[in-house]
């Protein structure tokens, strides 16, 4: 399958601090990673630059063979940045956020998605809630209903399930699944190892903005020495204490 | 006592790190010069007048009674919307933080009390030097003993405001049960209610209103309204601390502290007293406000309104027209009370500084005065009251920039909204305002003349507009931490000297704008003013502002870039 998301020595700084260093890899169509690492490792950093909303130092990134640098707006065309606190517009309803995200990604049977999506999101009856309206957990389902309408190849989600009830996370998780079996590449970044474990095929573990480890569970055991039945949190644990030591 | 003790850390060591933060941030350049502006700002407008004194805006004596019976008006008034509308929320407003360490703090209720009655009587201190500052200086030769006066006459109104909450909270809480309970409080009122009518019946009818005359004119009256007994008794505890702040010397004022802090005692006690549950509504009150907080941070401080969008959108098609779409969604559904508030006093003020420069009225129709402020008004002051563009969507920056638009079409489309309305208002003003004046007089001009002055008006208005529009958003793009500062209503000196560098800097930059735009203006209707006489000053204007215009679209188009470099989240 052909690469979405390729990302060659990323590097961001703010001023004197490094939050990525030469970050490396790839996301194919239909594969989910999962973006792993201690707080302050510069997970959201490495999400904000492949979303273009932060512009890298250095290096390369290419969402759907456009360059993120040279060709943002085409770029951008391909991805949903979904962050873990959902930034809705206080004075739009639930469906104008679908209006507008139609008219900016150009969706024309926008209404027919919408009104999919809504109910999905067990959101139909609130379409004309504005914000203020709703709780924290369906703020959350307007911004991921916002992100899918136009069906991007490469999904960036940030602590996506934060605030979602228990049916919430398992409709959220079973679409996730829906939509990289239909060819979507997903980039999930969480602290919920399980949930990682559960859904992504891949995991690139980052501490103090490096890459630590890169592949599938099978080979980052293989990496890490550890045995068969080592779960994440195991290698997670390892492998990020590693790198404190190393830093120390 | 714990907690008290906790309260006052908690009030001393926010302070103490606003102002250690406040130092540190000095090492950088533009906020030391925003300090040194923001300081030089207080000396030449506040701190003078203290060590100066206010002799030269003293009334006089005769005139003292009617400035006492003011204010006695106006605690009055105070007080009674306490009882009738609620109290003030201040006295007993928990912030968020509040509520989640010290209603969980092992502490008694009592001292919740104490905390919150203490704070709000020290807050009341920037009220006291506020007023001092505005209305004392006009009322008093003696600064330090009006603010005293004032200081101890706004703690016992902000205690009774608290008291008020409570007794209602009592009342709504527990019935005719509650009523029994905060009896001794419901024969205050209504002796306080008596007054009032009492006042009113027993007033003598004052001497005809004219407004040119001196308000000692008043003064007798206002004396004998005060000595009417027995009202002067039973506003006693009202006059106690406004005679405080009104006394001429030490001497004069010391034997007056006594009663009024009797007052300020007695209502500290009344709260402090008091049976009341009052968490449940403070903690309800702590999210009303962080909910009114985030709504001032956002430029508005009322709900939003439903309304439908002025227009369908479609699709497809130019991605500035979506931004448009929602900014001007934002307008009809977001703009505060407050920001209307601003526009028509704005307009109101200028007309009546129009009316006053030529008071003969038959000569200067209302309309058309108001009309002319309004668009100047809305031309030169719009842009910083609509602030439906960048300015407003700072906080979204991060959803803005993962839109599949370039950082141009985003600055453009932003614009859009705040520039489109102020321009639809100033045409619609001018139309109203040349078409109305018909019949009128104005300056020997003929109807025909007033029509190209509003053409060109037309023209170059707009233009003048899309300038400070677009510098006001290039400010917020390459200041975004002071225009977010701006929008917090942040004090102190830095925050004024800020605000003074921007609305300078503002200027200064419009001003280079309009210089290209003004040769312009001025060689075209040089040239045309011999063929087309007063008709050469649309087409001038037409020209200038095309320069204008012109120079608005290069800045926006190299503001996208800056745009994209913005460092969101630091």
């Amino acid at each position: 399958m052909g690469q979405v998301l390729e990302v060659e020595i990323l590097a961001k700084s703010y001023g004197e601090l490094r939050a990525v260093e030469g970050l490396s890899f790839s996301v194919a169509a239909g594969e989910i990673l999962g973006l792993v690492g201690p707080n302050g490792a510069g997970k959201t950093s490495t999400l904000r630059c492949l979303g273009g909303i932060l512009p890298a130092t250095s290096g390369a990134i290419r969402i759907a063979g456009h360059d993120l640098s040279a060709d943002p707006v085409r770029a951008k065309s391909a991805l949903a940045f979904l962050p873990d606190e959902p930034r809705l517009f206080d004075y739009l309803t639930v469906r104008e956020h679908l209006n507008l995200v139609a008219r900016l990604y150009g969706v024309e049977d926008w209404e027919r998605k919408a009104d999919a999506l809504l109910e999905e999101m067990e959101l139909a009856d609130r379409k004309d809630a504005l914000p203020s309206e709703l709780s924290r957990g369906m703020k959350q389902k307007v911004a991921i209903a916002s992100g899918l309408l136009h069906d991007p190849k490469l999904i960036l989600l940030d602590e996506p399930l934060t605030g979602l009830d228990p049916l919430g996370i398992r409709r959220m998780k079973a679409s996730l699944r829906q939509r990289a079996a239909a060819g979507a590449a997903i980039v999930l970044s969480s602290h919920l190892l399980p949930l990682v474990e559960e859904l992504c095929q891949r995991v690139l573990v980052i501490a103090k903005g490096q890459a630590r480890a890169l592949g599938t569970l099978a080979e980052i055991r293989v990496l890490s020495q550890r045995a068969e039945g080592a779960s994440l949190e195991e290698l997670f644990l390892e492998i990020t204490s590693e790198a404190r030591g190393s830093a120390a | 006592m714990n907690l008290l003790r906790a309260g006052a850390f908690i009030l001393l060591a926010s302070a103490r790190n606003r102002l250690l933060r406040q130092l540190r941030r000095l090492r950088q350049p533009r906020y030391l010069v925003a300090t040194v502006l923001g300081v030089l700002y207080f000396w030449a407008v506040v701190l003078r007048w203290l060590v100066t004194g206010f002799e030269s805006f003293r009334v006089s004596e005769a005139a003292r009674p009617v400035a006492v019976l003011a204010m006695v008006a106006i605690s009055l008034l105070t007080l009674g919307s306490s009882w009738l509308f609620g109290g003030d929320p201040g006295a007993l407003e928990f912030s968020e933080a509040e509520v989640q360490f010290l209603f969980t703090a092992p502490a008694r209720r009592r001292w919740l009390l104490h905390y919150k009655l203490v704070r709000s009587g020290v807050l009341t201190l920037f009220g006291a030097a506020a007023t001092t500052f505005f209305v004392g200086r006009r009322i008093t030769a003696h600064p330090i003993i009006f603010a005293f006066g004032t200081w101890i006459g706004y703690a016992t109104m902000a205690f009774h405001g608290a008291g008020a909450s409570l007794a209602r909270a009592s009342l709504a809480e527990q019935g005719l049960r509650g009523a029994r309970r905060q009896l001794a409080s419901f024969v205050v009122l209504a002796g306080f209610a008596v007054a009032i009518f009492w006042l009113v019946r027993s007033m003598d009818a004052p001497p005809d209103l004219d407004l040119t005359a001196s308000l000692s004119v008043y003064g007798p009256w206002a004396q004998r309204v005060l000595d009417t007994p027995p009202l002067d008794w039973i506003l006693w505890p009202v006059l106690a601390p406004i005679r405080m702040a009104m006394a001429q010397s030490a001497a004069e004022m010391l034997p007056l502290l006594p009663g009024a802090l009797l007052v300020l005692v007695a209502h500290y006690l009344w709260v402090l007293t008091s049976k009341v549950r009052f968490e449940e509504a403070s903690i309800e009150l702590a999210a009303q406000n962080a909910q009114w907080v985030k709504n001032w941070h956002k430029g508005r401080t009322s709900p939003l309104r439903r309304s439908r969008p002025l227009f369908r959108l479609a699709a497809s098609g130019r991605g500035e027209v979506a931004l448009l779409w929602k900014n001007l969604l934002a307008a009809s559904r977001g703009i505060s009370v407050r920001a209307w508030l601003l526009l028509l006093g704005g307009a109101a003020a200028i007309a009546l500084e129009l009316e006053l420069l030529d008071p003969d009225a038959a000569r200067f129709p209302v309309v058309t005065a108001v009309c002319a402020a309004g668009t100047l008004y809305l031309a030169l002051l719009g842009p910083q009251v609509l602030r439906i563009d960048l300015r407003q969507d700072l906080a979204h920056v991060e959803v803005l920039r993962a839109w599949p638009l370039s950082g141009a079409q985003i600055v453009r489309g932003e614009l859009l909204a705040p520039w489109l309305l102020l321009t639809a208002g100033q045409w619609l003003l001018l139309a109203l305002g040349t078409a109305l004046s018909s019949g009128h007089a104005i300056l020997h001009t003929s109807m025909s003349e007033r029509f190209a002055c509003a053409l060109a008006l037309g023209f170059l208005l707009p233009a003048i507009t899309a300038g400070s529009l677009v510098i006001q958003n290039l400010a917020a793009l390459l200041f975004p931490a002071w225009i977010s500062a701006e929008r917090r209503s942040t004090r102190g000196v830095e925050a004024v000297g800020q605000r003074l560098l921007i609305l300078f800097g503002n200027l200064l930059l419009l001003v280079i704008g309009l210089l290209p735009a003004t040769l312009v203006f001025s060689g075209v209707s040089v040239a045309l003013a011999t063929v087309l006489k007063v008709w050469a000053l649309p087409v001038a204007s037409a020209a200038g502002a095309a320069v204008l215009l012109w120079e608005a679209s290069l800045v926006v188009r190299k503001a996208g870039p800056a745009f994209e470099r913005l460092e969101v989240g630091r």
